[in-house]
Order: C-alpha cells, then sequence, then structure tokens
C-alpha cells in the first residue's frame, strides 16, 4: 500500500499548493507527523478542532510506493504535476469512509479499482 | 519565532516537503524546522513564501543529533534529506538558511540549487553553515549550483563532495566562503566562479586529475588563506597553501567512507588559516585551537592532538 499526503487548501499565490494537490508518497509503514495527521493530532490528546487541517492522507491498497512516487514527479516550475478533486471523491464515498475522513482526514480506496484509478488527475 | 520538529516519529511533520507546503505564504517571524535523527528521501522545493531578513525560513540539526562532520551514511547520526533522481533542494525564496544538515544528491541533478530568475537584487540573504552536501554522481549537477542572477549566498564551514563540480556561484551577486572543505572524486572543476567570491580558509582537492580546483572563467575572485591539491589557489588567492593531497590531510577521501577531520602529526591545513568572525567549526569545537585557524571545516584540537572532536556543541540554536 502507498500513502500520498494532499493538500486540502488552496495557497494564497500559483507557486503554492493547491487544495487537491499531491505533496509527497510514502510507504504504508510511514509514521505521520501531528501537524500531517489529525488522528495522530487527536490521539496525543490535542484538541481536533485545532489541528491545522490543510492535510488530508490517501491510502491506495495495491499501489506500490515505486507507482505512487511517479504522482510526485513535477515538471518545470509546476508545483504539483498531479492532483485530485477532494469534493467529488467526497461526494461518492460511503457514510463509513465519511465518518473516518471527517474524524481523521484520512481516505482509503482499493488501486485495483478502475474507478479510484481515475481520482488522481495530471495537471499536465 | 515558528519551530516545527521534523522527526521519523513523534514530530510536527514526517518530511521537511509538509513543512515547506504548511508555511504561510508571507512570513510574519521567522519559520524554523528543527530536524532529528534520520534520512528523508523527498525533493525539497521552497517557493511561494515571501520572507525577509527578520522573518525567514532555517533548517536545521536538532543539537542533540548534530552531525559529527561526517555523512550519515558513514556515522549513521544526523538529520539527512537526499534523493536519487531531481534536485534535492531547490531554493526560489529570498532569505533561507541551512544550519548542521546533511543534502545528498544521488542522482544527476543539483543537491542544492537555487533557482534562476528568482532573486531580486539586494534583497535575498542564503546561508549554508555546518552542513553536508554532497555527491551528485553523474552527469550536469553540480554539488550546489548558486549561479544565479542577483543571489547573496554564505558558505561556511560546511563539507562539500562529489563527482561532479563542487559549486558554481557564477552570476550570483555576492558569495562568501569561508572555512569550508571540498573535494571532488572525480576530474572535474571545483569551486568556479567570477569576482562575486570572496574566498577564505577553504580547501578545495580532488582525488586526481587536472581540472582546476579553484577555477576562474572571468573577473577574478578575491581571498586568502585558501588551500589546494593543485597549485590553483595561487592563481588567485594570496597567503595559501598549495599541493595538498587529501590524504595528507584528512582521515579519509574514500567514497562512501569519507571522513574530513583532520588527521593528528604535521598538516598543512593546520593554523594556517585566517582569523575570521565565526566562533566554531562545523562540530561546535571553538576556533582557533592552535596558534591560528585552520582551513576547512574543522578546527584540530590540540590538547588531545589527535582527530577526534569533541562533544558537538549547542550552536543550531544561536541563529546567525
Amino acid at each position: 500500500m502507498a500513502v500520498f499526503l494532499i493538500y486540502t487548501v488552496n495557497g494564497e499565490n500559483s507557486q503554492r499548493y493547491q487544495r487537491g494537490d499531491i505533496i509527497a508518497a510514502f510507504d504504508d509503514a510511514h509514521v505521520w507527523g501531528r501537524r500531517e495527521s489529525r488522528k495522530v493530532w487527536t490521539d496525543e490528546g490535542n484538541i481536533a478542532a485545532y489541528w491545522p487541517d490543510i492535510f488530508l492522507i490517501l491510502e491506495l491498497n495495491n499501489l506500490s510506493l515505486a507507482q505512487a512516487r511517479n504522482y510526485c514527479i513535477r515538471t518545470g516550475t509546476r508545483r504539483s504535476d498531479y492532483n485530485i478533486d477532494i469534493d467529488d471523491i467526497l461526494s461518492r464515498i460511503s457514510q463509513t469512509k465519511l465518518d473516518i475522513y471527517n474524524a481523521e482526514r484520512r481516505l482509503t480506496f482499493n488501486w485495483n479499482n478502475p474507478t479510484v484509478q481515475t481520482y488522481i488527475k495530471s495537471k499536465l | 519565532m515558528t519551530v516545527s520538529t521534523i522527526k521519523s516519529s513523534g514530530g510536527d511533520y514526517s518530511s521537511l516537503t509538509a513543512w515547506e507546503a504548511a508555511q504561510a505564504a508571507t512570513l510574519t517571524a521567522p519559520a524554523e524546522a528543527e530536524c532529528y535523527d534520520f534520512s528523508s528521501s523527498e525533493n525539497l522545493t521552497i517557493t511561494g513564501i515571501t520572507t525577509s531578513a527578520t522573518n525567514y525560513l532555517r533548517i536545521y540539526g536538532a543539537s542533540a543529533n548534530r552531525l559529527d562532520g561526517r555523512s550519515r551514511n558513514v556515522s549513521g547520526t544526523g538529520f539527512q534529506i537526499t534523493a536519487s533522481s531531481g534536485n534535492t533542494i531547490n531554493v526560489a525564496v529570498n532569505h533561507c538558511r541551512f544550519d548542521g544538515i546533511e543534502i545528498e544528491g544521488t542522482g544527476t541533478a543539483h543537491a542544492l540549487t537555487y533557482q534562476f530568475g528568482t532573486f531580486a537584487a539586494g534583497a535575498n540573504d542564503h546561508r549554508v553553515e555546518n552542513s553536508i552536501v554532497h555527491d551528485v554522481l553523474t552527469g550536469t549537477g553540480y554539488t550546489i549550483n548558486a549561479s544565479t542572477s542577483n543571489l547573496n549566498i554564505t558558505i561556511r564551514n560546511n563539507v562539500i563532495y562529489g563527482f561532479q563540480r563542487t559549486w558554481d556561484t557564477r552570476n550570483a551577486a555576492v558569495a562568501t566562503s569561508e572555512n569550508n572543505t571540498t573535494w571532488r572524486h572525480a576530474d572535474q572543476l571545483g569551486l568556479v566562479s567570477d569576482s562575486e567570491l570572496t574566498c577564505k580558509n577553504t580547501y578545495a582537492g580532488k582525488a586526481s586529475g587536472s581540472a582546476e580546483d579553484f577555477w576562474t572563467g572571468g573577473a577574478a575572485p578575491s581571498g586568502n588563506n585558501n588551500a589546494s591539491s593543485d597549485t590553483s589557489q595561487a592563481t588567485d588567492y594570496t597567503a595559501g597553501v598549495s599541493s595538498v593531497s587529501g590524504s595528507s590531510v584528512f582521515t579519509s577521501v574514500t567514497s562512501g567512507s569519507e571522513d574530513f577531520r583532520l588527521l593528528s602529526g604535521t598538516n598543512a591545513l593546520v593554523d594556517a588559516g585566517a582569523t575570521l568572525t565565526i566562533a566554531t567549526d562545523i562540530i561546535g569545537t571553538s576556533r582557533p585551537q592552535g596558534s591560528a585557524w585552520d582551513i576547512g571545516a574543522f578546527e584540530r584540537i590540540v590538547a588531545g592532538g589527535g582527530s577526534t572532536p569533541v562533544p558537538s556543541v549547542a550552536v543550531c540554536g544561536a541563529g546567525f
């Protein structure tokens, strides 16, 4: 499984990340920081409402880290070549997944699902 | 000042990329990333952030996890950012400082680069201090690419080595090199500059070949008390030392086990430097230890008479 860190707000200028941009990819053993993961933040006893809320974690089963890192390659001066439509995805998912998202800012899908593969869009 | 921790677990962020992404587009206070003991594989781009002389970005090694002057690949300690493709770090903001970290590029691009066309005349201040920047195996990448218009950069107390050009500061407005140890494993030019460079107490050497350690393409740089493995230090600088082989002064110049701490005994770099203003060497040893400053990133300790460094001193939190 590979995991993506996704930006969830629009940066203040074109050189900053925009909502849905893929920031980084890691393997499933990756340990997140408290300001990257709302779950880590709350597990440490911090109040959820005070979490910075600028990231979500996208977990993709059956996607290798090598495959995932291809979505982190940038060309030219573009900040990110790939992004996801967060609002579109949230409109399609089950209530169970939505509850997890609301609590942890985390989404989990199976990459083998062709629909899931369309979630990642190229800006090129 | 906002200080965030970068750790493999238990930190604010697990990568510098996430830390950079979280910064406001306009800083209203210094933003600092305190990096702990791990290797982070990532390509870091720093861009789109308005900084100033007082509201700058700073990435530094935590005092408890200081580098010991060697790569994490050799010593097993310290914070390392590494990338096997693409530039490891690309800087495109006006005020950014690196202190006490390791920047490794194992591909063909630059380990550390300053983005062309980014910097405003007279309004930027970049510092690379107490750090290790290294490798770049093949291709056209430099260990440090600072050949960028209007750039003001200070490179101080670093160990910089690899297989390609050590650095290029041509086109920069002002470049200052103080007490750096630089080395090429391959026959490539070392410190490439024009008149923008003031270079003092800096060693440039290579394993073999004829490419110059200090190379000037146009108007001459200025400086003094530098050393080279060839005679190129004498071309533009005064009071230096020529023909200093790496094996005669450093613990190891072998690729993969580099250790640029100074050998005991007669050593051409010891007490051969000029008196400058920085108080410590790359690992926190006070300068000078002997009758004068040593050339390069390390100050050899007199009391023990050997090359073993003293325990690190909390330099990182001291600011600049």
